[in-house]
């Protein structure tokens, strides 16, 4: 008996042995994802690709707080990944200070054909963002729609309101008091989280549509002056009380657990509120999406939307080969077709649109993209004297402080921060001489260091 | 038996190290730096570290990826800074306004639960609970009490007919401060009362026979006696509410982040954004050299004012 459990021990021992020689002869490439809403899905496909093959395995660390910060303290300590997300969307995010800092790697000479050809990786450039000159570093497989008006329909009819014949900035003010007066101070026309980017969620975008940006490409300056009737329009939701009470505190979830108690006719978010609406706060009521207004009712200019889950491979990584075979099954068919099935992100391309065409998507089809949805090529994160200007112009909404006199004052502190940080060699002033606001995509980029 | 200390003798100045170690060792000096190393390191990788960490970057700007140097810029920037200047004013405001209330609370708390009467442990316990919870759990509990909609305080009022309709005390400029402070004094005021009671206890009771035997009435027995002899606590006690009160922000980033329209915002709570950065924008940079700077000079502004408190209150020191 005892010779047996010898024998035994001897067998499990030498094929324990010979499982970890294989598992050694694996390159691990280390994935940091930031992706809460697709955690259990990649996790899933993970575990897929490191059963399915025995040269890569993947390491997959989810890792979504600070990403930046942690990154950069990784990489100082030499505990870096191989791999990271890319994302249009991050709020801290700044490829040419990654790339100045030699923390990433262009993936051109890692890239096949095969690569470029199914991703569209050389088309899907955007320079600031995930491209510098030719050098691409990181390619994007989705996006995040634009921003629409997401309307509690039960409310609207109650109230007379048709959102979806909305056409002007003026029209929807006017909607959101009518709403706010049929409900008689149980619910209310509208609702934003100014304690989580209240800015961004609608009156950029609204902004942008009506051909307001921040930025003047064409002469390289920053240029807030237009955005009074956007600011106007919002003094006026505030005037009339139409905002939900306690607006300027709520953070992102608390807004939109208001909204599907059924407390607010209608309030703007991108596509994500898609996935929150299904899954996290389900409203029992028919809800809906609308395209936004403008300040006219005329288009005149690009929504922004987000593109992201692009890959970059960070510079300490031993084996960019083996990184760039996971870019490709991040980028593959087998990964990404349940993805945009399961709405857990929009395709980037016409030929993925067709292919899910059968699947049902709900309201994410509401989010498809639009002829004026584009990247704007990225500007510099200055650090005016003061508030960054998605909080001043927010905090103008709730003041009564002259608007002429403050947004010629917030133009006055980027430009100023502008010009010094350019001294100081932070940044370089981004012109482009040929801007066209409807196509903000292809005009021609010029960095200039002064 | 009879212990006999033993006069240390006097230092040689010209012992070889082997012989001051022995020396050490035999006077337990080396003992006492063994026992207060430990408290050295942590104060040292916790405190000293930390500080020297920070301000070395006062003179640049860092994002927290380079740091680019600008010299004095920081505070150049600093001086024309109207969010900072306007933030110490509201840490001025909300300290005094925390300060005058919470004191007269905890030692009117104090005096009558240092009585013997019946169930002043349980008030004691009761009022001091809020000291032990995390201030950040007790904002997150106030901000839904202050909620502007279906929020306990606006539906009390509102049945009491005292409000016709919901109140944002948070979101609106005129009320959100009293709401901040109501919460500060809530949350300290049990702290304060327990050092209070301290003291108060370490008053010798002949001092109140005496006293009373003399004919003094109770406001007399508080005014001449129990105040006077509080003074050392006192100035301690207020020291110390002083000191925390400039220092505090954490409930109010809970509770208004700061709001509406920088309304809240205090000193620590602007270096706090500064550094960590502020999710009402999407587009921040950490500035981190310039928050350094401004972290610097509010530490001055704390000193000063602490230093001016206590030669102000140098009187609390005499007892009679």
């Amino acid at each position: 008996m005892k010779k047996l459990t010898a024998i035994l021990l001897a067998l499990v021992l030498v094929l324990s042995t010979c499982v970890m020689a294989s598992a050694e002869e694996k390159v691990v490439i280390t994935w940091w994802s930031g992706n809460g809403h697709s955690l259990e899905y990649d996790q899933q496909k993970v575990a897929e690709f490191n059963a399915s093959q025995d040269e890569v395995e993947i390491n997959f660390v989810y890792n979504a707080e600070n990403t930046e910060t942690v990154l950069a303290l990784a990489i100082q300590s030499g505990q870096a990944p191989d791999i990271i997300g890319g994302a249009s969307s991050s709020n801290t995010y700044d490829l040419r200070t990654y790339v100045e800092n030699g923390w990433v790697i262009p993936l051109n000479p890692y890239m096949s054909d095969e690569f470029k050809a199914a991703t569209h990786a050389e088309e899907l450039t955007y320079q600031g963002v995930n491209a510098l000159g030719s050098d691409i570093y990181w390619v994007p497989t989705s996006i995040r729609g634009s921003q629409r008006i997401i309307y509690n329909k039960e409310l609207c009819d109650a109230a007379g309101v048709d959102i979806t014949a909305i056409k002007t900035l003026d029209q929807l003010v006017d909607a959101a008091i009518k709403l706010t007066e049929t409900g008689a101070g149980v619910t209310y026309g509208t609702i934003m989280c100014g304690a989580s980017s209240p800015w961004e969620r609608l009156m950029r975008a609204i902004a942008e549509k009506s051909g307001i940006i921040p930025y003047d490409y064409v002469n390289g300056k920053f240029d807030f002056t237009g955005y009074a009737p956007i600011i106007e329009a919002g003094r006026k939701l505030v005037a009339a009380g139409a905002y939900f009470p306690g607006t300027n505190n709520l953070k992102v979830d608390p807004m939109r657990a208001n909204f599907a108690e059924g407390l607010v006719g209608f309030y703007g978010n991108a596509a994500q509120e898609v996935g929150v609406l299904t899954s996290q706060f389900v409203p029992d009521f028919e809800w809906g999406a609308v395209e936004l207004p403008t300040v006219t009712g005329e288009v005149t200019g690009c929504v922004g939307y987000v593109v992201n889950h692009g890959y970059q491979i960070i510079s300490t990584c031993k084996n960019p080969e083996a990184a760039m075979k996971v870019i490709e099954f991040l980028s593959s068919d087998a990964y990404l077709y349940d993805f945009y099935a399961q709405g857990l992100g929009q395709p980037i391309t016409s030929e993925w649109n067709e292919k899910i065409a059968g699947e049902d998507l709900g309201h994410m089809a509401d989010f498809a993209l639009t002829s004026y949805d584009s990247i704007y090529p990225k500007v510099a994160t200055v650090t005016p004297d003061g508030d960054f200007y998605e909080t001043a112009l927010w905090k103008l909404i709730w003041s009564d402080e002259d608007l002429t006199a403050a947004l010629q004052k917030l133009t006055d502190d980027y430009n100023a921060a502008y010009d010094r940080e350019i001294k100081m060699g932070k940044y370089e002033r981004i012109v482009i001489a040929d801007f066209d606001i409807t196509n903000p995509t292809a005009g021609t980029v010029e960095y200039k260091a002064e | 038996m009879t212990l006999t200390r033993v006069p240390r003798a006097p230092k040689k100045t010209n012992m070889s190290l082997k012989d001051r170690i022995r020396t050490g060792i035999y006077e337990g000096d080396i003992t006492v730096w063994f026992m207060i190393l430990p408290t050295v390191v942590l104060f040292l990788a916790t405190s000293v570290y930390p500080f020297y960490w920070i301000f070395r970057y006062v003179l640049y700007d860092y994002n927290g990826y380079k740091a680019y140097y600008v010299g004095w810029y920081n505070f150049e920037k600093l001086l024309g800074d109207t969010v900072f200047w306007n933030s110490v004013w509201h840490t001025l405001e909300y300290a005094i306004g925390k300060l005058i209330i919470i004191l007269p609370i905890a030692l009117v708390a104090a005096v009558l639960l240092s009585g013997k009467l019946k169930g002043t442990n349980f008030f004691r316990v009761l009022f001091f609970v809020p000291t032990v919870i995390s201030s950040v759990i007790y904002g997150l509990i106030w901000y839904f009490v202050f909620s502007a909609y279906n929020g306990p305080l606006n539906n009390i009022l509102l049945n009491l007919g005292l409000i016709t309709g919901n109140v944002d005390w948070m979101g609106n400029p005129n009320t959100a401060m009293g709401a901040i402070v109501t919460v500060a004094v809530w949350g300290g005021f049990g702290n304060y009362m327990i050092l209070l009671v301290a003291g108060l206890q370490s008053i010798p009771a002949d001092l109140y026979e005496s006293s009373t035997i003399d004919g003094a009435n109770a406001w007399q027995n508080f005014w001449y006696i129990t105040l006077p002899m509080l003074g050392p606590v006192l100035k301690v006690v207020l020291m110390l509410a002083i000191t925390s009160a400039l220092r505090d922000y954490e409930v109010i980033m809970v509770m208004t982040n700061g709001g509406p329209a920088n309304r809240t915002n205090v000193m620590f709570l602007y270096i706090y954004h500064l550094i960590f950065g502020n999710q009402t924008a999407s587009n921040f940079r950490y500035q981190i050299g310039y928050g350094a700077a401004v972290g610097l000079v509010s530490a001055l502004i704390v000193g000063i004012i602490t230093v001016i408190y206590l030669r102000i209150s140098r009187k609390l020191d005499d007892i009679y």
